[in-house]
C-alpha cells in the first residue's frame, strides 16, 4: 500500500504535477484500492493538518525575511562582517560566512540570503582578487547556513511535524550552523593563503564600533528570539510575532524603508508564499495516515535495524539516504513525507530525536545547493550571471567540506545536544 | 509571456487577496494580543483558537493565491529531459491533475461542511459554528480551479516551459526582494 502510494507520487512527480496535489492524489488512491476507508478523509485530513497553532510560526517567520529584505538591511550586516572578520587572511572568504551567519539569524532562507546578499558578497570577493568560481562557490555553500541558525523556517516545520518542542530544536540548530561555518572558515582559511589571496588589512576598531552600530538593532531579531523562547516568556510562534512587531518598527519606522501603503501587498505575498509552501503539509497528513496504516515506519524499523549495527550506522544510512532525496525533492516536502516515516524507526534504534531532526534538516538543505533541483544553485547562477556548471566546479571544493562538516554533526551528537542539555532545554 | 488577467481574473485576484491579506494581518493581532495580555496579567482565553482558524483561512486562500501565479511546488527537470510528445503534454496533465485534486478536495470538503452543520458543531472557547470555518475547504478548492482556468490564460508559458527555479518554495521568499507584476503590457 505505501509502496504504491510511494510509486505513483513519484510517477506524477517526474510528469511536472505538483508535489502536494501528487501526494494527495496517490494517497486518494492508496485509500480506495487498499482500505474500505471513505475519502472524505482527505479534506479533514487537510483541515486538521493546518488546524495548528504551532505551524502559525511558519507565515510569521517568512513576514519576518520579507519584511528584512524589503527594509534593506543586508548592507549593514555585511559591512559588520567585513569590520569584524574581514582583517583575518583570506578576510573576504571569512566574510562571506560571517554575513550569512548574521542574515541567517534575521531571515531563516537560504534563498533570500543569496537574494539580498550574494551579490554583495560575490562582488566584494572579486574586488579583492578571489576567482570569481570561488566566490559563487562560497556563496553558494555559505546560503545553507541561513536554513539551520535559528530561526530557521526548516526547522520550525521540522518540529511541527515531529511534535518536538521547536523552542529547544531552534536552539539545537545554533552551534551545528556555528560548527560548519567554522568548518568553511578554515578551509577558507587554508585556501586563501595557499593561493596568496586577499592578504589581511589592519583592524580597525571604529570600523567594527561605527558598523556595528548601524547593524546592532536588525542583529537583535534573532536574540528577541531566542531569549524569548529560552526562558519561557513567549512560544515560538508569539516570538515570531513579536518579531514581526520589531521588523515592522525597523523598517517602517526607525530606517523608513518600507512604507505604509507596502504592507498590504506584503500581508498577501505572505499568504501566498505560506500557502504554496503549506500546501504539501496538508496532503502529507494523509500520506501519512497511509504510512501509519500500513505499518511502514515498523517496516522500516525492521529494515534498518537488519542492516545497521547501532544508531551511528542508522543514522550514517539515513543521511546519505537523504542526500539522495535532497537532490530530487523540495526539502519541506520530503520532511512532510519522511519525518513520519523514519523518526519512530530511528528513535527505536536509539537515535536521539532532536539530533535526529537537526541532522534531517541539515542534510535536506543539500539539496537545495546541488543539482538537478537545487534552487540555490540556480538562484545564485543569476545573481553572478554565471552557468550552471562554472557554479558547479566553483563549489566542488566547500561543498565537499561541508558534507564532511554534516557527517561529523552525524557522528557526533554532542556537538548538537551538549548546549541544549548546558542550557537546561533537554 | 504573461497575458494581461482579464476581469473576472482581477475580480478573483481581488477577492482572494484581500481576503488572504486581511486573515494574515489577523493573525498577526491576535498573537500579538495573546502575549501581550499573558504578559500583562489579564490573559484571554480566545485568542489561540482565533489564530488557529484565521491560519486555516488563511493558507487554504494562499494556496489558491499560488495556482493563479503558477507557484506551487513542482519538479519540472525531469520532464524537461522527456521526449517531446511528453514535454507537449505537460500543461494538459498539470491542469488535469490539479483540477481532479480540486474536485475531489471541494466535494468532500462540501461533506465536511455538510457534517459540522449536522452535528451542530461550534468552537470550544469561540462558540462560532464549526461550519463558518469549514467551509474554506469547499471555497478554496473553487478558488483555486478558478485560479487554474485564469493562469491557463495568463501565465501559461510557466507551466509548458520548465524552468528549474519555477515552482520551489524557498525561492518565492527571496522573489519578494523583486515582486513579480501581476500584470505585463
Amino acid at each position: 500500500m505505501s509502496l504504491v502510494l510511494l510509486a505513483l507520487f513519484l510517477i506524477m512527480s517526474a510528469l511536472g504535477v505538483p508535489l502536494a496535489v501528487a501526494l494527495g492524489l496517490a494517497s486518494v488512491a492508496a485509500i480506495l484500492f487498499f482500505t474500505s476507508t471513505p475519502i472524505d478523509l482527505l479534506a479533514q485530513s487537510m483541515f486538521s493538518a493546518m488546524n495548528s497553532f504551532l505551524l502559525v510560526a511558519v507565515p510569521l517567520f517568512i513576514l519576518v525575511g520579507v519584511l528584512m529584505e524589503r527594509g534593506r538591511v543586508a548592507e549593514k550586516l555585511f559591512d559588520f562582517a567585513e569590520a569584524i572578520v574581514g582583517w583575518l587572511p583570506g578576510g573576504l572568504g571569512h566574510v562571506n560566512v560571517a554575513s550569512s551567519v548574521i542574515f541567517g539569524g534575521v531571515s531563516g532562507s537560504s534563498v533570500a540570503d543569496i537574494a539580498s546578499i550574494g551579490a554583495i558578497e560575490i562582488k566584494a570577493m572579486e574586488r579583492h582578487g578571489f576567482p570569481k568560481g570561488y566566490a559563487v562557490g562560497m556563496t553558494l555553500c555559505t546560503s545553507t547556513l541561513s536554513s539551520i541558525i535559528p530561526p530557521s523556517i526548516l526547522i520550525v516545520i521540522a518540529g511541527s511535524i515531529a511534535n518536538a518542542s521547536i523552542g529547544t530544536l531552534l536552539v539545537a540548530g545554533l552551534m551545528p550552523g556555528l560548527f560548519i561555518a567554522l568548518m568553511l572558515m578554515v578551509f577558507n582559511h587554508v585556501y586563501a593563503v595557499r593561493h596568496g589571496y586577499n592578504p589581511p588589512t589592519p583592524f580597525n576598531v571604529r570600523k567594527v564600533v561605527t558598523t556595528g552600530i548601524a547593524a546592532i538593532l536588525p542583529m537583535l531579531t534573532p536574540v528577541i528570539l531566542l531569549v524569548g523562547i529560552v526562558d519561557g516568556y513567549f512560544t515560538p510562534t508569539e516570538a515570531a510575532a513579536i518579531a514581526v512587531l520589531y521588523t515592522l518598527f525597523l523598517s517602517v519606522i526607525l530606517y523608513g524603508t518600507i512604507s505604509l501603503a507596502e504592507l498590504p501587498g506584503i500581508f498577501v505575498e505572505t499568504a501566498r508564499t505560506s500557502g504554496t509552501i503549506l500546501f504539501i503539509a496538508a496532503t502529507a497528513k494523509l500520506a501519512a495516515w497511509v504510512f501509519t496504516y500500513d505499518g511502514l515506519p515498523a517496516q522500516v524499523a525492521t529494515f534498518l535495524s537488519a542492516i545497521s549495527t547501532g544508531p551511528t550506522m542508522a543514522l550514517v544510512l539515513i543521511f546519505l539516504f537523504l542526500i539522495v532525496v535532497g537532490m530530487f525533492m523540495d526539502a519541506i516536502a520530503a520532511m512532510f513525507i519522511l519525518i513520519p516515516v523514519l523518526l519512530p524507526p530511528a528513535v527505536s534504534l536509539g537515535v536521539d530525536p532532536i539530533h535526529f531532526l537537526i541532522v534531517m534538516v541539515i542534510t535536506l538543505t543539500l539539496g537545495l545547493v546541488t543539482p538537478p533541483v537545487g534552487v540555490c544553485l540556480f538562484a545564485v547562477a543569476q545573481v553572478a550571471k554565471m552557468s550552471i556548471e562554472d557554479v558547479i566546479k566553483g563549489s566542488l571544493a566547500p561543498m565537499s567540506i561541508l558534507v564532511a562538516a554534516i557527517l561529523a554533526l552525524v557522528l557526533f551528537p554532542q556537538l548538537t545536544l551538549t548546549p541544549i542539555r548546558l542550557l537546561g532545554l533537554y | 509571456m504573461s497575458k494581461s488577467p482579464s476581469l473576472f481574473g482581477k475580480a478573483l485576484k481581488g477577492a482572494t487577496d484581500f481576503a488572504a491579506g486581511i486573515a494574515v494581518f489577523g493573525v498577526l493581532l491576535v498573537v500579538l494580543l495573546q502575549v501581550s495580555s499573558r504578559l500583562f496579567g489579564f490573559p484571554v482565553s480566545w485568542t489561540e483558537e482565533a489564530t488557529r482558524y484565521l491560519f486555516v483561512w488563511m493558507i487554504f486562500l494562499g494556496l489558491a493565491a499560488g495556482f493563479r501565479t503558477v507557484e506551487t511546488a513542482r519538479v519540472t527537470v525531469l520532464i524537461a529531459m522527456m521526449p517531446s510528445i511528453i514535454r507537449r503534454l505537460s500543461v494538459p496533465i498539470y491542469v488535469l491533475s490539479s483540477v481532479v485534486f480540486f474536485v475531489l478536495t471541494g466535494w468532500t470538503g462540501y461533506h465536511l461542511v455538510q457534517q459540522q452543520l449536522m452535528m451542530n458543531e461550534t468552537a470550544a472557547t469561540l462558540a462560532i459554528p464549526m461550519w463558518l470555518i469549514g467551509t474554506i475547504m469547499p471555497l478554496s478548492s473553487i478558488l483555486a480551479v478558478l485560479a487554474i482556468v485564469e493562469s491557463l490564460r495568463t501565465r501559461r508559458a510557466l507551466m509548458e516551459l520548465p524552468d528549474p527555479l519555477q515552482g520551489m518554495p524557498e525561492l518565492i521568499l527571496a522573489e519578494s526582494a523583486t515582486p513579480k507584476p501581476e500584470k505585463q503590457p
